[in-house]
Order: C-alpha cells, then sequence, then structure tokens
C-alpha cells in the first residue's frame, strides 16, 4: 500500500478545499524491560509510527490521526474532517507557525545532536536488563525492611519526529529517551506501603541504577511503624522528591493555556511577587541530558529557556503558539503532545527551583519541632482555580533538630500562596524526576523546602 | 482482516523457538470516532484509526514481546525474527497446525456500526440541547460520543485461532449548575459493548435529563456529616461498584497474588469476607463493557466465583500465572497488540443477597446512604481506599431524608468485606462509564454490587456529625 509524505499529505489536504494543514509524524523504535525479583519478565520491542494532522478551513480547525500514512487511510481521514469541518466553532486564535527549516544536526545519529545519546543503540540489551535489576539489588541491600518488588521497569524511545505545515514549516528531529521506575513494597509485615521512584533522561550512562533503588527503598521504609501526629501548625521540611510533585502540580498553574481557561491561580500577576525572593523556577527544554529535552517543540518552534518566577516575581507563562496569541505575545516553544493522537497545548518541561546553600541534614538541625514530609501521596488535591491544596503522605517527627518518630497518615495543607510566602529556607540538593502527566507532568527538580509554617493534620 | 490464517500460521512459527511455554501472535485493526460539545458547540469530531499485531514467547514468568503498527507479511515476518531473537532460544523450526476456529462474540444487531456521521452528531446535539433548555441554572454542559471498533483475531501455539470483534460505544453528558455562589458537577452516561440500537433504549434526551436531575438536587445539598457511621451503599447503578472492583477486585487478579503484593496472598480456601459475600467476575453477560467471548490470549471469558460465601475460591488469572494454581479464569487482557496481557478483571460484582433495599435503609438510626461514587484512590499494598461520594443521603430514623454532598468514604477493603452484614436482593451493574488502568494498560470494565451494609465507617465530610 502507498505510503504518503508528509509533503504529500498536505498537498492532498489542501487539493480537498482545506486553507491550512500541519502533519505531525512519529516514527519510534521502543525498548521496555520489567524485572521483578531478578526474573526477566518482559522484555518488548516494538515499532510506533503515527500521524497526527490538523486541518484548517477558514477560522476552523479539525483534527484527526492515524498510526500509518497509508493513502486510503489518509483520504478517509480527509474526507471526513471535510464533511464536519462547518460543525466546529471558529478559533480565533489558533494559527500555524510561520516557515522554518530545521538544523540537519538535530536529525543526525551523531554527537552533534545533543539530543541523542551516540551509543545508547549499540548498548547491548543483557547489559540493560542488568542494569534494570541493580536497581532491585540496590533496594534489597538498603535495608531488610525492603520486602517485595512490584516490578523495576525500563523503557527507551529512539524517536523521530517530522513536523510540517502548509507555511513551509519543515522541522524534523532525532531524540534518545529512557525513563527508569522501580515500584518496592517496605516497612512492617503488618504496616506495608507501596513507593515509586523514577528517573529519565537521553544518555544511557546517566541512569544511575544504585541511586534510584536506593531512592525507592528510603521511600517505602522511611515511615514504617509509624503514627500519626497531633494536628496543628508546624514547620514542615519537604524532602526534594515530595517538592518536586508539588512544584510539578503548582506549575500548571504557569501554563499559558491553563491561565487563558481560567484556570489558574497566577493569572493577571506577571510581573506582582508571587512567592518569597528566594524562590526562582525555570522552565529549561534545552537542558543537557534531561528527559524532556528538545530542540523544537511540537508546533515546530524552537525551544528556549525560559524564567517563570525570578526572585519571587513572576515573569513569564509558558505558551503555545494559540496562547501567545490570545495573549498577543510570542510563543515560548512550549508546546508539547502526549502523542501523534493529542493536539498540541503547553506544558512543562525540565522544570527546576534554583537551589540554596543549605544542606538537608543542616536543615533538620535547624528545626526545633517540625514534620520531614518525605513521600507526597496524591498531590491532585492541589486546586490550581481555588489555591487550596492537601497533601496526605508520611514522613518523620523533626524534634530539637533531630529525626526521631516515624509519622503516617499525616497530611499537609493551605493554600498555594501561603506555601510560596513561607518558605524559609532552600536546599542545596535535588534530582530531576519524571512525573506523570495525572499528577502534573514535567521532568522536575526541587531542593529540599523548609516552610514555616504549614498546618498539619492526621488524614 | 487484512492478515489471513496462513500467514498468521508462517508467521508464529517463524518466531518459535525451543523450550517455550506458550507463543501467540494476536492481531487488531479498529477505528474510533470521538465527538464532543461543550460551550454548547463541536469542539472536536476526531477519526482515528490503527492496526498492529504483538508477538510474544513465553518461557516460565520471562515474556518476549514484539509488537508492529504494519501488518504486511514482511513487517510481521520481521517481529517474528526479531522476538526469536531476544530470546535467545534455538529456533524450534516447526509448524502450526490449525484446531479450532471461533468467531463472533456477542450477536450485535448493526456490528457494522453503518449509522451515518450526521446521525451520531444529532444524537450529541440532542443532549446538547436538552441540558442547556432544561435549566437556567445550566452554565455548562459537555457532552461526548466515542465508538470503538475492533476487530481482533489470535492465534496459539496449541494452534488454537480465535477471531472476535469487539465495539464499544460510550455516550455522556455533564453539567454544570450553579447558584447563589454554590455549583456542582453531574455526569450520566453510559458505555457498554453494543451497536447502535442502544440510543433506543438509552435516549439523548434521558441521559441529559438524568443529568441535570442530579446536578440540580446536590446543588442545594447541605455538606455531609464526617465521623463514624453506618453506611449502605446502593445498588451499582449509580457506578457503586467500583469501591469493590477497586479495594478488592485488584487483590484478587492473579499476579499481585504471585508477586505477593496483593492483601489477599496466600488466603485461597480461607474465609477473607462475611458468609453474606460472594464476589463474581463476569465476562458473559451480553452487551456489557467488560464482556468478551475470549480473552486476548485465547482463553473463554467465563463467570468465575472469585470469593464464595466469604471464602476465597480462586485468583484471576491469565496463562502465565494460572499455570502454578492450575486454574485458567480467562482474565488475561491487553489494552490493544502494543502489550502483553495480563490478568485484568471484566465485569465484576457482589452478588446479590436475601435482604431488601427497604429492609436495610430501615435498620439504619443515623448513617449514609451511597447512590453514587466518583473518583477513588486505593492503596493496594494496604488494601486502604478513600471515595468521593458524588450522590449521598442522610439516613435519619431509618428512612432517607435529605441529600448531602462532599463526602468521602475511607476504609479498608479486606476489613469492609467482612463487616458487611446486610446484602438485598437488587443487583446491578454500573453504567459502564468507567474503565480500568494498570501498569499503563487502560481496558473496558463494568462493576456492580447490590444495595449493602456495612455498619461502621469512617465518612470524611466537611458537617457535623
Amino acid at each position: 500500500m502507498a505510503e504518503l509524505s508528509n509533503a504529500q499529505i498536505i498537498n492532498e489536504v489542501l487539493s480537498h478545499g482545506f486553507d491550512g494543514c500541519e502533519v505531525y509524524r512519529l516514527e519510534s523504535k521502543n525498548t521496555n524491560i520489567s524485572v521483578c525479583h531478578q526474573t526477566l519478565e518482559l522484555l518488548d520491542r516494538q515499532t510506533e509510527k503515527g500521524v497526527g494532522i490538523r486541518f484548517f478551513k477558514g477560522k476552523r480547525v479539525g483534527f484527526g490521526h492515524l498510526d500509518n500514512f497509508e493513502q486510503t487511510n489518509v483520504l478517509n481521514v480527509i474526507k471526513t474532517i471535510y464533511a464536519v469541518i462547518d460543525n466546529l466553532p471558529e478559533q480565533e486564535d489558533t494559527i500555524l507557525a510561520g516557515k522554518q527549516v530545521s538544523d540537519a544536526k538535530y536529525h543526525a545519529k551523531s554527537p552533534d545532536n545533543p539530543f541523542y545519546d551516540p551509543e545508547i543503540e549499540s548498548i547491548p540489551l543483557s547489559a540493560k536488563i542488568d542494569k534494570v535489576k541493580a536497581v532491585e539489588n540496590a533496594a534489597f541491600a538498603y535495608s531488610d525492611m525492603v520486602r517485595v518488588s512490584r516490578v523495576a521497569s525500563y523503557e527507551e524511545a529512539i524517536r523521530s519526529v517530522h513536523i510540517a505545515n502548509s507555511n513551509g514549516l519543515d522541522v524534523r528531529y532525532l531524540q534518545s529517551k529512557w525513563r527508569a521506575m522501580y515500584i518496592v513494597i517496605g516497612g512492617t509485615e503488618t504496616q506495608r506501603q507501596m513507593k515509586t521512584a523514577e528517573l529519565g533522561g537521553i544518555f544511557f550512562r546517566d541512569f544511575t541504577a544504585q541511586e534510584l533503588g536506593r531512592e525507592a527503598a528510603k521511600k517505602a521504609i522511611i515511615s514504617a511503624g509509624g503514627q500519626a501526629i497531633p494536628s496543628g501548625e508546624m514547620t514542615v521540611l519537604l524532602h526534594s522528591k515530595a517538592a518536586n510533585q508539588i512544584f510539578s502540580r503548582i506549575s500548571n498553574g504557569f501554563v499559558g493555556d491553563t491561565v487563558d481557561r481560567n484556570m489558574s491561580i497566577f493569572k493577571d500577576k506577571l510581573g506582582r511577587q508571587i512567592a518569597v525572593p528566594q524562590l526562582t523556577i525555570v522552565d529549561d527544554p534545552l537542558m543537557p541530558g534531561g528527559y524532556k529535552s528538545s530542540a523544537y517543540d511540537d508546533e515546530g518552534i524552537p525551544c528556549q529557556k525560559v524564567v517563570l518566577v525570578d526572585k519571587g516575581v513572576l515573569q513569564s507563562y509558558l505558551y503555545s503558539l494559540t496562547s501567545a496569541k490570545k495573549n498577543n505575545t510570542q510563543p515560548t516553544g512550549s508546546s508539547r503532545r502526549s502523542s501523534y493522537r493529542a493536539q498540541p497545548t503547553a506544558s512543562l518541561s525540565n522544570l527546576y527551583v534554583e537551589k540554596g546553600d543549605m544542606s538537608p541534614e543542616d536543615m533538620i538541625r535547624q528545626i526545633d519541632y517540625g514534620l520531614y514530609f518525605y513521600n507526597a501521596l496524591d498531590v491532585r488535591a492541589t486546586n490550581l482555580v481555588s489555591g487550596d491544596f492537601s497533601i496526605n503522605g508520611d514522613g518523620v517527627l523533626i524534634e530539637k533538630g533531630k529525626l526521631t518518630k516515624p509519622v503516617t497518615t499525616v497530611s499537609i495543607a493551605g493554600t498555594i500562596p501561603e506555601f510560596l510566602n513561607r518558605i524559609t529556607c532552600i536546599g542545596n540538593d535535588m534530582t530531576f524526576e519524571p512525573i506523570h502527566p495525572f499528577f502534573g507532568g514535567g521532568n522536575v527538580a526541587s531542593p529540599t523546602i523548609m516552610v514555616t509554617p504549614l498546618v498539619v493534620g492526621s488524614s | 482482516m487484512t492478515v489471513d490464517k496462513q500467514t498468521l500460521q508462517d508467521v508464529l512459527a517463524r518466531s518459535l523457538v525451543k523450550g517455550i511455554d506458550l507463543a501467540d501472535i494476536f492481531v487488531e485493526e479498529w477505528q474510533t470516532m470521538n465527538i464532543q460539545m461543550r460551550n454548547n458547540m463541536f469542539k472536536s469530531i476526531t477519526p482515528a484509526g490503527q492496526k498492529g499485531a504483538g508477538i510474544r514467547l513465553v518461557k516460565g514468568l520471562e515474556t518476549y514481546y514484539c509488537s508492529t503498527g504494519d501488518l504486511d507479511t514482511d513487517s510481521l515476518m520481521t517481529a517474528a525474527g526479531e522476538v526469536a531473537g531476544m530470546s535467545k532460544l534455538e529456533p524450534a523450526g516447526r509448524s502450526i497446525a490449525i484446531g479450532e476456529h471461533k468467531q463472533e462474540a456477542f450477536e450485535l444487531a448493526d456490528s457494522t456500526f453503518t449509522l451515518p456521521l450526521a446521525d451520531k452528531l444529532a444524537y450529541v446535539q440532542q443532549g446538547n440541547d436538552f441540558a442547556w433548555n432544561y435549566s437556567d441554572k445550566v452554565v455548562q454542559v459537555i457532552v461526548s460520543f466515542s465508538e470503538y471498533i475492533r476487530a481482533i483475531q489470535l492465534l496459539n501455539l496449541d494452534g488454537h485461532w480465535v477471531k472476535e470483534n469487539r465495539n464499544i460505544i460510550e455516550f455522556r453528558v455533564s453539567v454544570i449548575v450553579k447558584d447563589q455562589g454554590k455549583s456542582f458537577m453531574a455526569t450520566e452516561g453510559f458505555g457498554a459493548y453494543d451497536d447502535v440500537t442502544v440510543f433506543q433504549r438509552r435516549q439523548p434526551d434521558q441521559v441529559a435529563k438524568d443529568a441535570c436531575d442530579l446536578a440540580l438536587r446536590m446543588l442545594y445539598a447541605k455538606p455531609s456529616p464526617a465521623g463514624e457511621m453506618p453506611v449502605v451503599i446502593g445498588n451499582g447503578a449509580g457506578g457503586t461498584g467500583a469501591v469493590f472492583h477497586e479495594a478488592c477486585g485488584h487483590g484478587l487478579e492473579a499476579d499481585f497474588q504471585r508477586k505477593g503484593i496483593s492483601v489477599y496472598r496466600n488466603q485461597l480456601g480461607r474465609q477473607v469476607a462475611s458468609p453474606l459475600v460472594s464476589i463474581i467476575d463476569d465476562a458473559t453477560i451480553p452487551r456489557r463493557k467488560g464482556s468478551f467471548k475470549y480473552d486476548e490470549e485465547g482463553t473463554p471469558g467465563q463467570k468465575t466465583y472469585a470469593i464464595k460465601q466469604g471464602v476465597l475460591n480462586t485468583y484471576l488469572t491469565d496463562r502465565i500465572n494460572g499455570k502454578d494454581l492450575d486454574r485458567y479464569t480467562g482474565n488475561g487482557r491487553r489494552e490493544n497488540f502494543r502489550y502483553p496481557p495480563v490478568p485484568r478483571q471484566s465485569n465484576l460484582y457482589v452478588d446479590k443477597g436475601a435482604h431488601k433495599k427497604d429492609e436495610i435503609i430501615a435498620s439504619v438510626d443515623k448513617g449514609l446512604y451511597v447512590k453514587r461514587v466518583g473518583g477513588g484512590i486505593v492503596d493496594s499494598a494496604k488494601g486502604d481506599f478513600s471515595f468521593n461520594v458524588l450522590e449521598g443521603y442522610l439516613i435519619e430514623a431509618g428512612k432517607l431524608t435529605e441529600p448531602v454532598r462532599g463526602a468521602v468514604l475511607t476504609g479498608n477493603g479486606p476489613r469492609v468485606l467482612k463487616e458487611i452484614d446486610m446484602v438485598a436482593d437488587d443487583l446491578e451493574l454500573g453504567n459502564g462509564m468507567g474503565g480500568c488502568g494498570k501498569v499503563n494498560q487502560f481496558v473496558p470494565v463494568d462493576m456492580g454490587c447490590p444495595t449493602l451494609r456495612i455498619p461502621r465507617m469512617i465518612v470524611g465530610g466537611t458537617g457535623s456529625k
């Protein structure tokens, strides 16, 4: 069957009576490895491909997607969209990127391409499997309280993306991406906790198996045998991984498309002090080796580093083409798609909170009575519209500068502005962690954060 | 179907290596249409298509898997060769003889989904218009229609060849109502393994009316009381079966048992629930969203008593995890050809009992009646769950009195099953609007229960007790 190129698809779309068109094409070679108790449970390799097509007719925009490029299927989608597009609403601000042709180096399997690991495809599968097994070994070596593995997994994708549109945009890029995850159960026989740790990146050498295994183990056993503590206001020290979760969720309020839908407490706050002056938040899609790093965004705009909050002052939102036009400004190259099956929208890339000077150990020493909030269970009860948040989790009590009793079933609560304005100290530690889109998305890093005070409740 | 029988045989034979327990090739082709209206406008009308094949080799607990989105013989042969290579085992050099051939799961009146697009748009428009015109308190209406037309086939090492059509229709209306600074969002609809005649049984107008009525009823409800109290869970028509799917069903899946994750690990033959409680997983109920004739590794879908009168009877198995238990319950399911199957529920429900609903309500002096639940979270290592109550009513002196909002049910799955002390005869399954996610795979399911009583439960809420 005849397969169509992007240029041929654009020609077909235009010849069917549309005014404009954008084609986003993905071709990917994926490898998945799952290990449980040193058994290779799954070795999976797949070729994945697909195309998402946006159709423009006047101010109306239609969308269809296919997992192949075959002529008959593409024509079928074109005809279906043409039959229905007049039912769709006019969209003033949805536009196509202007003419742009990408630098060939970003589509090359060479060391000049900063978003591709030239070694990753030649590393044998057995070496990758061994590394996944090493994650598990590190966790079990860490403590006797690590009890059961659910799964240690590794996903790798060699992704070739080609975005073209009827304005002459022709952007191609090749990336390698890997992501490793470990889910483990630890604790006492009667009080077990299941916890997850994740890592991701471009270069296989950055897959630090020992660190991932130990991190998951620590999370699973930190509050073993713990109890609830009396509710009240107190100093809360957020472990950097818990802070990652919280900043992923909150930072969705800096996404232009969210702001435009009146879904963010940060609407109309540009240029205003929204947090303590120690706080700087940056979104950097060009960061070397970052899991969310890319030369271009998913509408073909060059990616750029964006300082969202500078010394507590809100400096910028993350804009797609649509949200930039709506706000009469320039796009920030922040448009992303969850797959070729989804239309682009602005979202987080590699987002981090700038480090401070103090080590987490020294921060603990400063606290007379407080909660070391180690694991955030579910950050979705953080309402970006009202600003209220209430997050369940577990951790350890801090008394007179020392970690004393494990604490379970605890919650921290307040409002986002309270949280941002009560930060009293920012640590000098941080590790990037891919956050599931369900909880906020992005590849996020925050140091350990001290907040004085927050309401702590027993949940 | 573009892949014929001979190609399936040749491709699977190419993949075979020595020493394996299981091998299969799974091929599927599907088309979808999603339509959504919001703000009184069509927001999206999205056609899509997908096809592909996955080839699996299993040795003990190890799975080697290779999938491709191309169904031409060359691509399939390449994938077969690749998966054989990944196993590092010696080629078996044998062919596959085809035995049985089964086709067509449930008799659908119109399995080809020939309804013109214009009619589908009209159904969505009808639900939308009805809701907007129903009340001036309606401030937002979101209507969506989805259909999945899916043809699958599977050939395994034993020469067992299965073909099945899996067609699912979903329709839902969400409305947001606002008055005096209060707002409430309610959703009604259905998802079913069905054909277009479903719209004769459940008309868009009626779905929209039900959503509006629910939203308006709950808008003025006072905050739910909080604290420990008797809770009566209404029958599954309000989606309440989700509590048992999440808090108990997942613990019955055989991989969680084998790995020692499940709260029901090593409990076969033991009393794990009240003798009033039987839990059944049934893939054979016609027109239900979680139904199938064959699971996605070719085992017939079945009605399985997982818990019988409180005693753990079996886990829900796939081929890999059923081997040691010597029991195959037909629960090996996959989202699509990209994934190997894992043990999943189909339509899981608590079986009916002998009490009457009225009798159960009358037995409670002061408590909460939970008619409908929304999203919940479960900690599967501990069995703890919490669910938001979307529609709840106070029970006072044995009578349902006023609606309350904002209640959160929290509890522990195994403990709740032991404490259930009344079970009614009014079993209903849900509306099929939900689905189930596990290890990144999403599969259609339904769930249900009869009205039942839990004598003590922690209810979170903002009102006083």
